[in-house]
């Protein structure tokens, strides 16, 4: 079951309401502590892989270790917690029907100096419906004319995928290979159960296929409404909101064998970035 | 002294209109060519003093059009930049065995093709 509920029902994630003193911590600390599967090791790289981000309250770092590590809330909150700019804020937080992530939604929206509602009993929660007015309502809205990114790191270049295709990211899990399969799959593995290609996004690309498998992590994407696949990565860099008169959209030559998932160029004086966009997969060159 | 002339070589019209946005109004003279082919004809024709070379290309591709050019008495002058999204060593180690005299991997910021570009003309 999937959830979605207003972020300005959520004012303890505000990030002036985030302290140290904030029972928020203690829950997430627990929880941290709770996952036998979760080392502590594990907390580091999620907390260096973006040095440029403002990663500044305990917990921040806490929720967004949480986040990556026991994939229960989607990467529209990651990136809330990762806050890379003062004039963004998400307007919606989107988690999955795990018992842990309802007791952490109970324990948000209780926030005493909010007068945040009970999502239940509150239609404007759904994303169905529009915003209840909250004092959250004077923080400023992330800017239309802005796009929300995350970047990774593949062979030394950086790419951007829009925060709305990633479902997750985890560390790099067993691959196994798949006789008679495209070459842009480079296997399949068990998340959670759930059986998913794993894409070759270097073949894709066009950039050449790398033997990388040994480390780096996985994004889970989405493609479509609904296929669910994996893309090995290097590294996760952190997010980033690109302004949209700086995309220029991206069309492929004539010598391309296949189209690839580049939905555009974010261009500036000094930084040209490929952002993707996995939906083109379904849309011809691949199929 | 007079403009320098560059060559952009590139079959995707987002990669050319972005290397010649970033080359624009700086005092070069700047020609296209959409496949191998037509690049052999315009460098034979033009005699830039660069070329800006993708790898992928129609016809023939960067790495045999860099080789003709390199090896051919009245074009081996002609510094060639190699610029394409093959970021891998063994792309970049067989491009300069082609002669190339850099490889930028692509897309490129502005700053950095600008300079590579000033190192030669």
């Amino acid at each position: 079951m999937t959830r979605v509920v207003d972020w300005k029902t959520i004012p303890a994630l505000n990030r002036q309401a985030a302290t140290p003193e904030n029972p928020l911590e203690a829950m997430l600390s627990e929880l941290l502590d709770s996952d036998p599967q979760v080392p502590d090791q594990e907390i580091e790289p999620a907390y260096s892989a973006s040095p440029d981000s403002e990663l500044i309250t305990p917990i921040e770092i806490a929720y967004l270790a949480a986040t990556v590590s026991l994939p229960m809330v989607q990467a529209s909150a990651c990136w809330y917690s990762l806050y890379s700019g003062p004039d963004v804020v998400p307007q919606q937080l989107i988690v999955t029907g795990e018992p842990e992530v309802e007791d952490l939604l109970a324990l948000l929206l209780s926030a005493e100096s909010t007068g945040a509602e009970d999502p239940d009993s509150n239609p404007d929660c759904t994303a169905e419906t529009s915003p209840a007015k909250t004092s959250a309502d004077s923080l400023p809205r992330s800017p239309v004319n802005r796009d929300s990114c995350l970047v990774f790191s593949l062979g030394g270049e950086k790419i951007g995928i829009p925060i709305r295709q990633v479902i997750e990211l985890d560390r790099l899990p067993r691959i196994t290979s798949v006789p008679n399969v495209p070459a842009w799959i480079r296997g399949i593995t068990n998340l959670r159960g759930e059986i998913i290609p794993v894409l070759d996004i270097e073949f894709l690309l066009g950039t050449g296929r790398s033997e990388r498998l040994e480390r780096g992590r996985i994004l889970v994407v989405r493609i479509g409404e609904d296929v669910t696949a994996a893309l090995v990565v290097d590294e996760v860099n952190g997010f980033a909101n690109l302004e949209r008169n700086r995309l220029v959209p991206y069309a492929a030559g004539e010598g391309e064998k296949a189209i690839p998932p580049i939905d555009s160029i974010y261009w500036t004086e000094d930084l040209a970035l490929k952002v993707l966009n996995m939906d083109k997969l379904m849309e011809g060159g691949f199929k | 002294m007079s403009a320098k002339t560059i060559l952009i070589v590139d079959d995707s019209p987002t990669d050319m209109m972005l290397m010649q946005s970033a080359l624009e109004g700086r005092g070069y003279i700047l020609l296209t060519a959409g496949d191998g082919e037509q690049a052999l004809q315009m460098v034979m024709e033009q005699k830039p003093d660069l070329v800006l070379l993708d790898v992928i290309l129609p016809k023939k591709n960067g790495f045999q059009v860099c080789r003709q050019l390199k090896t051919a008495l009245e074009t081996k002058a002609t510094k060639i930049i190699m610029v394409t999204s093959k970021n891998q060593d063994s792309d970049r180690f067989w491009g300069m065995r082609q002669g190339a005299d850099e490889f930028l991997t692509k897309p490129c910021s502005p700053e950095e093709l600008r300079r590579s570009v000033s190192r030669f003309v």
